[in-house]
C-alpha cells in the first residue's frame, strides 16, 4: 500500500534533514531554559508561563519546517512523481498532513511531561496540557500545510506564509491555554482539517499542470 | 503483450490560452516518437497532457482503447521524467534511489540498474557534488526503478555526452522490444532512434 509508503518516506526525509525530531523538541527546551532569566526565579508564576510557551513552540515548530511539506517537492519535481503514482489526490494530502505532524509534534508532546516537572507544574495539569495539545496541534499542522500549498507556485514565500498563517492560529492558542477546552481545539481541528483537505487539493490540482 | 497509444484531434489550453491544436498521431508497441518543436511550442505541455498532467483540452487520448479523460485510476502504466530531476540535494545517490522505492512502492535489486546506466561510482556521492550529467542519469534510474509501458523523456538528451546517449538509446531499445512505447523531446542535433517525428511548429498556436 503505497500510502504507508509516503509517510514512511516523508519521515526519512524528515530525519535525513538538519531539522528532524531532535530539533522540534530541543527548539521547546531551549526556549524554557531561556525564562528564568528573563523572569527570574519566582517560582509560582512560571506554571502559568509554561502552557503558553508549549503553543508558541508548537507553533514555531510546524511553522519553521513547513516548506518541508510540499514545497521542496514541488521544486525538485518529486511532486510531479508521487502524483503519478497514486489514485487520489487526498491519499497524498493526509499522508503529508500525518508526516507533518508526526515529525514536528509528537517530538513536543514527549518532552513535555519531563519540562513540565522542570518548571513545577501538576501532574494533572501535565495531563491536561498534552491532551489540549494533542487534539490541537494537528489542526495546526492542517491550516499551516494548505496555506503552503496554496502558495506553492511563488519562490520566497516564506515570509507571506507566516503573516497568513498565525493569525489563523490565535483560535488554537486561545483555546489551548484553557485547560477545559479539549472538546473545542478538537472541534477546530476538524473543521481545519476539511478546510485543509479542500485547499491542497485544488492547489495541488492547479500546479500540477 | 502490445500496448497502442492513440491520440486524436487534440487541442491544449492553459490559462485560457490554445497552446497547440489539431494534433492527432498513434503510436504502437516497439515504437519511439520524437517530439521537436521550438522554444514554447507546447513540446513539455504535450508530454504532460499525455501522462495526465493537464486535464483541461480537447480530443482524445486513447490508451489500449481507454479514455485518459474519463479515468480515475491511477496512471501507473505512465512514467514521465521531466526537466526537474527529482532529487533530494542534502542525501546521497543511493538515498534518493530508496526514497523513489518508497514512492513506486517495490524492492526490487538495484545493482542491475545502477550498472546500466552507469552510476556504481557515485553511489555514496551526495547530489550537490554531482555535475549535471551525472545528476540526470541518475534521475534517468526512475524509468528502470519499476516497469511502465509508457516512457515520456522530457529533454531526456540534455547534458548527457555520446557515450551516455548511446546506453540511453540502449535503456530505450530494450524497453521497446519488451512491448514499450517511448515518447521524447530533444531540440538538440542528437538523436535517437525514432519511428515517428512529431513537429510541434506546426500545431503549434504562437
Amino acid at each position: 500500500m503505497p500510502f504507508y509508503n509516503l509517510i514512511i518516506r516523508d519521515l526519512k526525509l524528515a530525519f535525513f534533514s538538519s531539522t528532524n525530531f531532535l530539533f522540534a523538541a530541543s527548539f521547546l527546551i531551549l526556549i524554557l531554559i531561556l525564562v528564568p532569566f528573563v523572569f527570574g526565579t519566582n517560582v509560582g508564576s512560571f506554571s502559568i508561563l509554561f502552557t503558553g510557551f508549549i503553543w508558541i513552540s508548537i507553533a514555531l515548530s510546524i511553522l519553521l519546517t513547513l516548506d518541508r511539506v510540499f514545497n521542496s517537492d514541488y521544486e525538485d519535481g518529486n511532486l510531479d512523481t508521487i502524483i503519478l503514482t497514486q489514485q487520489s489526490l487526498e491519499l497524498i494530502v493526509c499522508s503529508k498532513f500525518i508526516s507533518h505532524w508526526i515529525a514536528n509534534c509528537i517530538p513536543i508532546i514527549i518532552v513535555i511531561p519531563i519540562a513540565g516537572l522542570l518548571f513545577e507544574v501538576g501532574i494533572q495539569d501535565i495531563l491536561n496540557i498534552i491532551l489540549n495539545v494533542s487534539l490541537g496541534s494537528p489542526g495546526m499542522v492542517f491550516i499551516g500545510s494548505a496555506i503552503s500549498a496554496l502558495t506553492l507556485g511563488s519562490k520566497r514565500a516564506g515570509i507571506y506564509k507566516t503573516i497568513i498563517i498565525v493569525p489563523l492560529y490565535i483560535p488554537f492558542i486561545i483555546f489551548g491555554s484553557n485547560q477545559e477546552s479539549g472538546l473545542v481545539l478538537l472541534g477546530l481541528s476538524m473543521t481545519a482539517f476539511v478546510f485543509s483537505l479542500f485547499t491542497s487539493i485544488y492547489s495541488l490540482r492547479l500546479y500540477a499542470e | 503483450m502490445s500496448n497502442k497509444l492513440i491520440i486524436k484531434n487534440l487541442e491544449c489550453f492553459r490559462e485560457e490560452r490554445t497552446i497547440f491544436q489539431r494534433l492527432s498521431c498513434e503510436i504502437e508497441s516497439n515504437q519511439t516518437m520524437l517530439v521537436r518543436g521550438k522554444n514554447g511550442s507546447g513540446k513539455t505541455s504535450f508530454l504532460r497532457l499525455v501522462a495526465g498532467y493537464l486535464k483541461n483540452y480537447n480530443g482524445k487520448v486513447l490508451f489500449n482503447d481507454n479514455d485518459l479523460q474519463q479515468n480515475n485510476e491511477p496512471l501507473t502504466d505512465f512514467r514521465f521524467i521531466g526537466q526537474k530531476n527529482s532529487l533530494k540535494d542534502n542525501l546521497t545517490v543511493r538515498k534518493n534511489i530508496e526514497m523513489w522505492q518508497l514512492i513506486y512502492h517495490t524492492k526490487k535489486d538495484i545493482n542491475k540498474i545502477v550498472d546500466l546506466l552507469d552510476i556504481r561510482m557515485l553511489l555514496n556521492k551526495d547530489i550537490n557534488t554531482l555535475s549535471d550529467g551525472q545528476k540526470k542519469r541518475v534521475s534517468l534510474s526512475r524509468l528502470l526503478i519499476s516497469k511502465a509501458k509508457v516512457w515520456l523523456l522530457d529533454e531526456p538528451l540534455v547534458y548527457l555526452d555520446l557515450n551516455k546517449v548511446k546506453l540511453l538509446q540502449d535503456i530505450i531499445l530494450q524497453h521497446n522490444d519488451a512491448g514499450g512505447i517511448t515518447l521524447y523531446t530533444s531540440n538538440t542535433n542528437i538523436d535517437l532512434n525514432y519511428d515517428h517525428l512529431i513537429n510541434m511548429d506546426d500545431y503549434a498556436i504562437l
